[in-house]
């Protein structure tokens, strides 16, 4: 094994060998490193020092079990705890065969075990079979994600399609199911909130709210005399009227195909009683209390809001809270009061939703948590191509900074770390990787303790705007004082800009 | 080159009682297995081993014979294995000092384990390395 591993090979894969004995991991390392990129720890908590810094390079984790510091266990337990493990395969090696041990790792995650004395030609398939299986699934995580997302739009489109056909007939604009849709998703959100027993979930609210947009799908069938009325309905046009809700009901059912589907099932149950009374007075069921299903329910309120809220022929538009006070004052039918207690609590965000004129069928962020829950019940995770991507920028990074002949740094809060650069550390006599670097005494013989606190109350004056800081001050460089100005860039760790992941910076000679 | 070198691996393998065509089967190429048969000595574990079991170090003394025995049965050195898996038996306990200590057949085996230790080495010291 020769040390010198200067510029990274970028088509290899890492592996992370664990061992405490260093034969150990010399023979592993010998058999792989034709095929991969080695990295070494000996032991388990350089081996998550090494996994904290690098775990998205990472391809697989080579662990032994019996270790000095912290064992092969204890390193699995973090790994499941930063949640590592989900995307780094672990093969255990050992001489180990007690079963207890076996049993536990393998609880713990991982994915295969090579006892010893091992054969070199095993070794080597294993490896491979297990990134390869690895890599596949987060292909698969990849198109997944991407095919549901596929689907998702089709689906709202036929939908949206469908229902504004139908509202276009009534001689309304199309904006009512809109409405009807962002005022159920986000009743129903507060529901679930407020109800966490009610079992709303992020996606059964994305289908409820998209199965409303066909409450009125039965209106197809009345006549547009009657539908276009712009006088009072006489009672016989009101009964054929009200046929709607039971007609929209027997389309869906009979429909051939996707009967069993969550979204006609849940599209039925609206289309048949949103009209429905929570004191049992609606129709066409006379349905009391909850036994009217609650997507019926929630899209009946979002209904009546809509309708009150807007411009009709028979009637202008009311104000939002006007159409609030008439709902809660029970002038519009009755309603379960739990649904009303979400409505008055959601108000503000009705009133700006109204003032919308289009709205995006289903945020970007729905589509996200979606996925993230089908992801979740299935085992995957982090769409892959993302992942992917992430990977290539970090080893073309690290492959950047190994060649620059540049003093460059990172520091990072969550653990307090600093990172040099490898020529970087060679120039100022430093370890690559510093702990906790504000307090560390290697770090003070290059630059004094007071410069060392004032960068770091300048970098901490940075702003999203303004997030480049620059300071100047002596470094002992080559073990000589030089004057140097150190630039560096704030690095946010949320989209809000409230806090801070760190800083990467270059120390350059102002002599 | 030391004075009387005249053992290739295979003859080494003889030497000790051992079967190189196990470890060859494995590790596939000879000059793997001269590499770390000739880096055996660098390992300090057998030392760490029985220095810790003077210092009543018996966790330490656990997880060394533990090490020997997965570096031994990798090289087919399997008799010095099994002495070795012996003592790392006796030690897994290594919590329970009067246990280890009233064992009257640790003794025995660490003498046993040192001879074989001893034989391997005397042997390794007469391999013609290859050129590095």
């Amino acid at each position: 094994m020769s040390g010198e591993n200067f510029a990274v090979d970028l088509r290899k894969q890492k592996v992370l060998i664990v061992d405490d004995s260093e034969m150990n991991r010399c023979m592993l390392a010998d058999i792989l490193e034709d095929d991969y990129d080695i990295v070494q720890a000996k032991n388990g908590v350089e081996a998550v020092s090494i996994l904290k810094e690098r775990h998205f390079e990472i391809a697989l984790v080579m662990l032994d079990m019996v270790m000095p510091e912290m064992d092969g266990i204890e390193v699995l337990e973090v790994m499941n705890k930063q949640q590592w493990i989900d995307n780094i395969p672990v093969i255990m090696i050992s001489v180990e065969n007690s079963a207890g041990y076996i049993e536990r790792a393998y609880n713990l995650g991982v994915t295969d075990y090579i006892k010893r004395p091992y054969d070199a030609f095993s070794v080597r398939r294993r490896v491979i079979n297990t990134i390869m299986l690895y890599t596949n699934q987060k292909n698969l995580v990849g198109l997944v994600a991407d095919q549901i997302y596929e689907k998702e739009k089709s689906t709202n489109l036929m939908i949206n399609i469908l229902s504004h056909v139908v509202e276009f007939r009534n001689g309304e604009s199309g904006l009512h199911v809109i409405h009807v849709q962002n005022i159920t998703r986000i009743i129903l959100e507060k529901y679930a909130e407020k109800y966490p027993d009610s079992g709303l979930t992020e996606s059964s609210i994305a289908t409820i709210s998209l199965a409303s947009s066909l409450h009125d799908i039965g209106k197809i069938s009345i006549p547009e005399s009657i539908l276009n009325k712009p006088g009072k309905l006489t009672d016989e046009e009101f009964a054929i009227m009200k046929t709607h809700s039971s007609v929209g009901a027997s389309m869906l059912e009979s429909l051939s195909f996707g009967s069993g589907d969550p979204l006609i099932k849940t599209a039925y149950e609206i289309s048949r009683w949103h009209h429905e009374r929570h004191d049992g007075r609606g129709y066409p069921d006379r349905l009391e209390g909850d036994k009217i299903p609650l997507s019926a329910q929630v899209v009946s309120v979002a209904d009546v809001y809509d309708a009150l809220t807007s411009e009709r022929v028979y009637k202008k538009a009311f104000s939002h809270e006007k159409a609030i006070d008439m709902i809660l004052g029970g002038e519009c039918g009755t309603f379960n009061p739990k649904i009303l207690e979400c409505l008055k609590e959601t108000s503000d965000i009705l009133k700006d939703t109204l003032n919308l004129t289009a709205a995006e069928h289903l945020s970007p962020r729905g589509v996200k948590n979606i996925t993230e829950e089908i992801l979740k019940n299935n085992d995957l995770d982090v769409p892959g191509k993302t992942l992917n991507n992430l990977e290539n920028e970090i080893a073309k990074h690290k492959f950047l900074q190994s060649i620059s002949r540049e003093i460059q740094f990172e520091y990072g809060n969550d653990p307090a770390m600093l990172n040099i650069s490898e020529f970087g550390a060679k120039k100022l006599g430093l370890p690559e990787n510093i702990s906790d670097p504000k307090n560390s005494e290697q770090l003070m013989s290059v630059i004094s303790k007071e410069s060392l606190n004032e960068l770091s109350e300048a970098v901490y004056k940075a702003t999203f705007e303004q997030p480049v800081t620059e300071y100047e001050c002596d470094l002992k460089i080559d073990g000589e004082l030089k004057h140097c100005k150190i630039i560096c860039l704030t690095i946010w760790a949320d989209d809000d800009h409230s806090r801070r992941d760190g800083v990467v910076g270059k120390v350059f000679d102002a002599e | 080159m030391k004075a009387g070198n005249h053992m290739n691996i295979k003859e080494f393998y003889n030497f000790i009682g051992e079967d190189f065509n196990d470890v060859i089967g494995r590790l596939r190429a000879e000059s793997r297995v001269c590499k770390y048969v000739l880096k055996f000595p660098d390992d300090k574990s057998f030392d760490n081993l029985l220095s810790s079991m003077k210092e009543k170090n018996y966790s330490e003394a656990f997880r060394a014979a533990h090490t020997i025995k997965g570096t031994c049965l990798n090289l087919s050195f399997n008799s010095f294995a099994a002495v070795a898996s012996e003592i790392t038996e006796k030690l897994r306990n290594f919590n329970d000092t009067a246990a280890i200590e009233s064992d009257t057949e640790l003794d025995g085996l660490l003498a046993e384990a040192s001879e074989k230790y001893a034989k391997i080495i005397s042997g390794i010291e007469q391999i013609d390395a290859p050129e590095q």
